[in-house]
């Protein structure tokens, strides 16, 4: 964590901590589970495991490459819809369940490659690439126009962490307390 | 560097508007509904987050008391005042009394005033600071804990939306 690049923002390891002990504590959560569970739902209208990883790894690769760095995402780049046939070029927000069905089975293994990857970028932006200004700067992005790259930072930790403790809920509804 | 402080302000800001959102209009059966019987409730998740915060600003980052001690909220619920729910059992869960959600939040915001006004004043070093974890004895960063706090509190959040997903249907 001491190598990283920015030295005037201290803060950042808080944040690069924070995404990184999502990212831990998700694959921890994932672990063993089989394709019924992941894509099991409590009610019908609740989103599965599966759909949260996805829609997980699609919000990190959008809000680091997309909003805040105006390129564009390694799902485009590395054509992730293709390989995991899923059409739907969105991050997920605002999905009704009928379209959340028509992803069908979603291949988690090859999400957590997209999602690796999607977290080397956001490691190497945070260690070399950030500018000073990209905390400060206002978003031109049209989802979050009006906002600065800090509260950007701040909404992907709040967005991780609320699903990666929507499947350790869904994982202890299943197999119980710590299984 | 303030700029990383509005990070982490801006995170714990948007996470207890949410809660506030969530909670909106619930019912005290609502706060108490379990989907599996070892799934925790609402009202407890509630108490828990605000525990959680309040342990980790005061007693590890400020090595003071903790509100809930110090302003004596845990009499005001009948609770123990050690009490912070981890590792609770299903059955020690459902024995909590049964307390005010607007009350509990209470406490939540007594807790969150400290917790900016340190997150304000705290030296740049902190971050760098070893500090030991309450429960495991470990030694962790002071960034460790700004992320982790961020990351825990989000965890339940998004249990407590996934619940009320549950009983009302989506954006219910």
């Amino acid at each position: 964590m001491d190598s990283l690049g920015i030295v005037m923002q201290p803060f950042i390891r808080a944040i690069n901590s924070g995404v990184n002990e999502c990212y831990d504590k998700m694959n921890r959560a994932l672990d063993s589970l089989t394709e019924d569970e992941l894509s099991w739902q409590p009610t019908l209208h609740a989103n599965p495991i599966d759909w949260m990883v996805w829609h997980m790894a699609r919000v990190e690769d959008n809000l680091i490459n997309v909003v805040l760095q105006n390129h564009g995402s390694i799902w485009d780049r590395d054509g992730w819809g293709r390989r995991l046939n899923i059409s739907y070029d969105g991050a997920g927000a605002g999905m009704t369940m009928r379209e959340i069905r028509e992803m069908g089975r979603i291949d988690v293994d090859k999400v957590l490659e997209y999602y690796g990857s999607v977290r080397d970028a956001t490691s190497d932006y945070f260690a070399n690439k950030m500018q000073e200004d990209d905390l400060t700067r206002v978003i031109e992005h049209s989802n979050f126009r009006g906002w600065t790259g800090a509260q950007v930072l701040g909404r992907l930790l709040c967005e991780e962490g609320e699903h990666l403790g929507q499947i350790e809920y869904l994982r202890g509804m299943m197999r119980g307390l710590n299984q | 560097m303030s700029d990383f402080r509005d990070a982490v302000r801006s995170g714990l800001i948007e996470y207890m508007e949410g809660l506030e959102k969530v909670l909106d209009g619930l019912s005290e059966d609502e706060l108490r509904y379990q989907p599996a019987l070892h799934a925790n409730f609402i009202e407890w998740i509630v108490w828990h987050m605000a525990r959680v915060e309040d342990r980790w600003v005061n007693l590890v980052l400020r090595k003071d008391d903790d509100i809930w001690v110090k302003d004596r909220w845990f009499e005001r619920f009948g609770m123990d005042a050690d009490d912070y729910g981890r590792e609770d059992t299903a059955e020690k869960m459902r024995a909590m009394p049964k307390t005010d959600i607007h009350e509990m939040m209470e406490y939540y915001r007594a807790a969150r005033e400290v917790t900016l006004a340190h997150l304000d004043s705290m030296p740049v070093e902190d971050l760098d600071r070893t500090f030991y974890h309450p429960r495991r004895k470990v030694a962790v960063s002071g960034a460790w804990v700004w992320g982790h706090i961020l990351v825990e509190e989000a965890q339940h959040l998004g249990q407590i939306a996934y619940l009320r997903g549950m009983m009302r249907g989506l954006d219910g």
